[in-house]
């Protein structure tokens, strides 16, 4: 008796560790810091890209689009969100690797950080594909296009600080003092809130910042800059998962009841309450970038190693009125003309262009793409890291220090 | 009483002098936005297969940054090196990679362009197409 419930305990801890290995083509895991409306479009794009290669059906696809793992025929694909918690996402990762994923697709700054420490030790890692990334040199992913481990490689996505500062001063020319807020082991929102440090004093303002240990300290911190600022203050509020989860409400509750507009650089920012967004949209073209990255890793059409880094970028304008009409904040028509997204008594009306970036299940026959993901893959060849573009941007580096 | 009018200008004086000065501030900020001119699709130069944009000169340029998106390839703005980039007769010409190389459908193929001065400072977008088909 005692022998049967022996083998039924070894035969219990064996089988999940059978289920990892017994499948035969590629595994994916598709890892993000935490859940929002955004993600949900990129991953989607990179699905779309994989049914339209054939690595998976329209229905499995279906399945995928609800995050629920699969163990398809042709590849497995694993998920994993951290809810935006360090030590969730170090747990969320150990658990991907026991897959021995041949590629983890990581969504943020601070998961493909994770993914790259966790994986360089290794004899074969997996290949590191990150999108949703913003200052990945100042984060320490890389130090330049090509000068990055050789298992990684992905898409970067450019800040509009300057963009934002030029549409605040065009608009609202008396505003001279600006406070930003950043988490101090979030690499993004630290280079962030040092980028529109420079580029705001270059253009005359007055900047006061504040780095935050975490969400309890965001309102001591914003008060502090409120009353270290000018009657003419707006919050700039750099691109900082941790404080865009959590923090940013605060601070908008606080500019609404100072009468301080917030101003953004992520477009969708506005549902959470800033008064002005100027940022990126194409969440859907950033998916689908990625996603033909991953689609020619796996089908062995592409050298991660000689893959530099690409730069992406878009911009649209957000405003949300109910938030100025609270602050007391004068939209004017220029601007309404130009915003891509306006929130007016809760509701929320995008333009086409960008509700054709939001959407989801684009799947193309893949006759139909295969000759736009040619044209994105030469392009990318362009690009290679060679012997002389590594020494060049190695130069570069040097001539920095 | 001729005392009382020299302190009367001084006050007067002092109080234009603090009317005006945020005047010049503001000034200041939106005067430092540098405005990228007549920006220019050229064409190719078929010895280095590079394509070529230019714009008029702006005094203490140090740098350009070019981006591009469409020729059936990619929706999102995506950045390009620049091969060379030169001042002549007051027009700045920029060549990068020849991107028709790579156009995937019959569809023109959209650049944009931002310079940084010597001082620090830096233009908006300025935006141009291909010459296409």
């Amino acid at each position: 008796m005692r022998k049967h419930i022996i083998t039924i305990l070894v035969l219990t801890l064996l089988l999940p560790l059978a289920a990892v290995q017994a499948h035969d083509g590629p595994t994916v895991a598709i890892l993000r810091f935490g859940d929002l409306p955004t993600y949900d479009v990129t991953e989607g794009a990179i699905l779309d890209v994989l049914e339209s290669y054939g690595f998976i059906s329209a229905e499995e696809n279906a399945i995928l689009h609800s995050r629920q793992d699969l163990d398809g025929e042709n590849i497995r694909v694993v998920f994993g969100s951290a809810n935006f918690d360090l030590p969730t996402a170090s747990l969320m990762l150990e658990n991907a690797l026991d897959y021995e994923p041949d590629a983890l697709v990581t969504l943020t700054t601070t998961v493909t950080q994770m993914a790259i420490n966790a994986t360089s030790d290794m004899e074969e890692p997996p290949a590191v594909l990150f999108t949703s990334v913003y200052n990945p040199y100042e984060a320490g992913l890389a130090q330049s296009p090509c000068i990055k481990p050789a298992h990684v490689t992905g898409a970067v996505s450019t800040t509009p600080y300057q963009d934002i500062l030029f549409l605040m001063l065009q608009h609202y020319p008396e505003i001279d003092t600006i406070g930003t807020i950043y988490d101090s082991s979030e690499a993004a929102g630290m280079a962030g809130a040092e980028e529109i440090k420079q580029i705001g004093e270059a253009l005359g303002l007055t900047v006061v910042e504040a780095a935050v240990a975490g969400v309890d300290e965001v309102l001591l911190a914003a008060e502090g800059l409120i009353n270290r600022g000018s009657d003419a203050f707006a919050f700039v509020m750099p691109i900082d998962l941790r404080m865009d989860a959590t923090g940013l409400p605060l601070v908008i509750n606080l500019g609404s009841e100072y009468g301080i507009p917030v101003f953004h650089p992520a477009l969708f920012s506005i549902e959470s309450g800033a008064t002005l967004s100027f940022g990126f949209y194409n969440y859907y073209a950033q998916g689908e970038n990625l996603g033909r990255i991953l689609a020619a890793h796996l089908n062995g059409d592409i050298d991660i190693a000689r893959t530099a880094i690409i730069e992406q970028s878009s911009e649209a304008i957000g405003v949300n009125l109910d938030m100025a009409a609270d602050q007391g904040i004068e939209i004017s028509q220029e601007i309404l003309d130009q915003a891509d997204a306006v929130i007016e008594d809760g509701e929320t009306t995008l333009s086409e262009r960008v509700q054709h970036e939001m959407r989801t299940g684009d799947v193309r026959a893949l006759e139909d793409r295969q000759a736009g993901d040619a044209g994105f893959l030469s392009f990318l060849a362009s690009q290679s890291c060679t012997p002389e573009r590594i020494a060049a941007e190695q130069a570069e580096l040097d001539g920095q220090e | 009483m001729k005392y009382r009018s020299v302190i009367a200008i001084i006050g007067i004086a002092l109080a234009l002098i603090c009317l005006t000065l945020p005047l010049i501030s503001i000034q200041a900020q939106t005067s430092s936005s540098v405005t990228i001119s007549n920006l220019t699709y050229v064409g190719i130069n078929t010895g280095d297969n590079h394509m070529i944009l230019s714009w008029d000169a702006i005094p203490n340029e140090s740098n350009a940054k070019i981006q591009v998106k469409g020729g059936g390839i990619a929706d999102t703005w995506m950045s390009l090196d620049i091969k060379n980039r030169y001042t002549q007769d007051g027009i700045t010409y920029l060549e990068f990679q020849n991107m028709a190389n790579y156009r995937a459908l019959n569809r023109a193929f959209n650049f944009r362009v931002k310079v940084t001065l010597s001082d620090g400072s830096v233009s908006s977008w300025a935006y141009v197409d291909e010459d296409y088909p």
